[in-house]
């Protein structure tokens, strides 16, 4: 193959590959994200405009220890799971999965103190469509942005356990775990405005 | 150290400054916030 084979426009290609190719894992997960974009942004567009035009809305967060706690261990999470993904490129096969394992135990930490918030406002009189503080609508948007939320954590965790153990086995390859980080990575950024919309701006006077 | 070994710890570092720059972003949301708690809106009569 000559030179001339590998360029086009001046630019190295590999002949054969489009350049700027993606991975098909790869590229179903980003596109996985675009759309579950636009389905937590529609979920958080929705409940600013709900939470706007309704004057009595209810603010029954008195503490913010407990989110921030949930905070840090996301954004911690989302670290280790970079740790692993570089561990796996650089072929430390036991270190990638001490890492993902890390991430995936820091999820079900995540997960279970999101169902204490839950079971605690539940506790306090809160369902789906009734509260003692204000208007039913804040439980219907609560649980239903939190719980997309930790739907998708689970599903993270439940993926992270699953790819960990065929990595194990050989049957999948650093390249998966990238691609799980890129979800991960996701999970982690839509926390990041689920926090200031659902939680901060909803605290107690 | 070897060039691998100076990019892997490259790596590491720009992975961690990231890290800390998200959690002060953070921290710094919850501060405003606490703010709002332990200093109630003032009308003209505080």
């Amino acid at each position: 193959m000559s030179q001339a084979d590998l360029t086009m426009h001046g630019h190295p290609t590999i002949a054969g590959q489009p350049p700027f190719s993606l991975s098909a894992k790869k590229m179903a997960m980003w596109l996985f994200i675009i759309a579950d974009t636009a389905t937590f942004a529609g979920c958080l567009v929705a409940y600013g405009f709900l939470r706007n035009a309704t004057v009595n809305w209810p603010r029954p967060f008195h503490s913010i220890t407990n989110v921030a706690l949930m905070t840090f261990i996301l954004v911690t999470s989302s670290l280790t799971m970079l740790f692993g993904v570089r561990a796996a490129a650089a072929g430390s096969k036991s270190g990638a999965l001490r890492w993902v394992y890390t991430t995936a135990g820091l999820g079900i930490v995540f997960a279970l103190l999101h169902i204490l918030e839950w079971l605690a406002l539940i506790g306090e009189g809160m369902t789906m469509f009734h509260n003692p503080w204000g208007t039913g609508l804040f439980g219907a948007s609560f649980f239903s942005i939190t719980g997309l939320h930790l739907t998708h954590v689970t599903g993270g965790v439940i993926a992270l356990i699953i790819v960990g153990i065929r990595y194990n086995g050989g049957r999948y390859k650093a390249d998966d775990l990238e691609v799980l980080g890129l979800y991960w990575h996701f999970v982690d950024l839509v926390w990041m405005f689920v926090v200031p919309m659902v939680y901060l701006l909803n605290l107690a006077h | 150290m070897t060039t691998a070994d100076e990019h892997k710890s490259g790596g590491i570092k720009q992975d961690l400054v990231v890290y800390l720059c998200i959690l002060v972003l953070a921290a710094i949301q919850f501060v405003i916030a606490y703010q709002n708690i332990t200093q109630p809106r003032c009308s003209s009569a505080c």
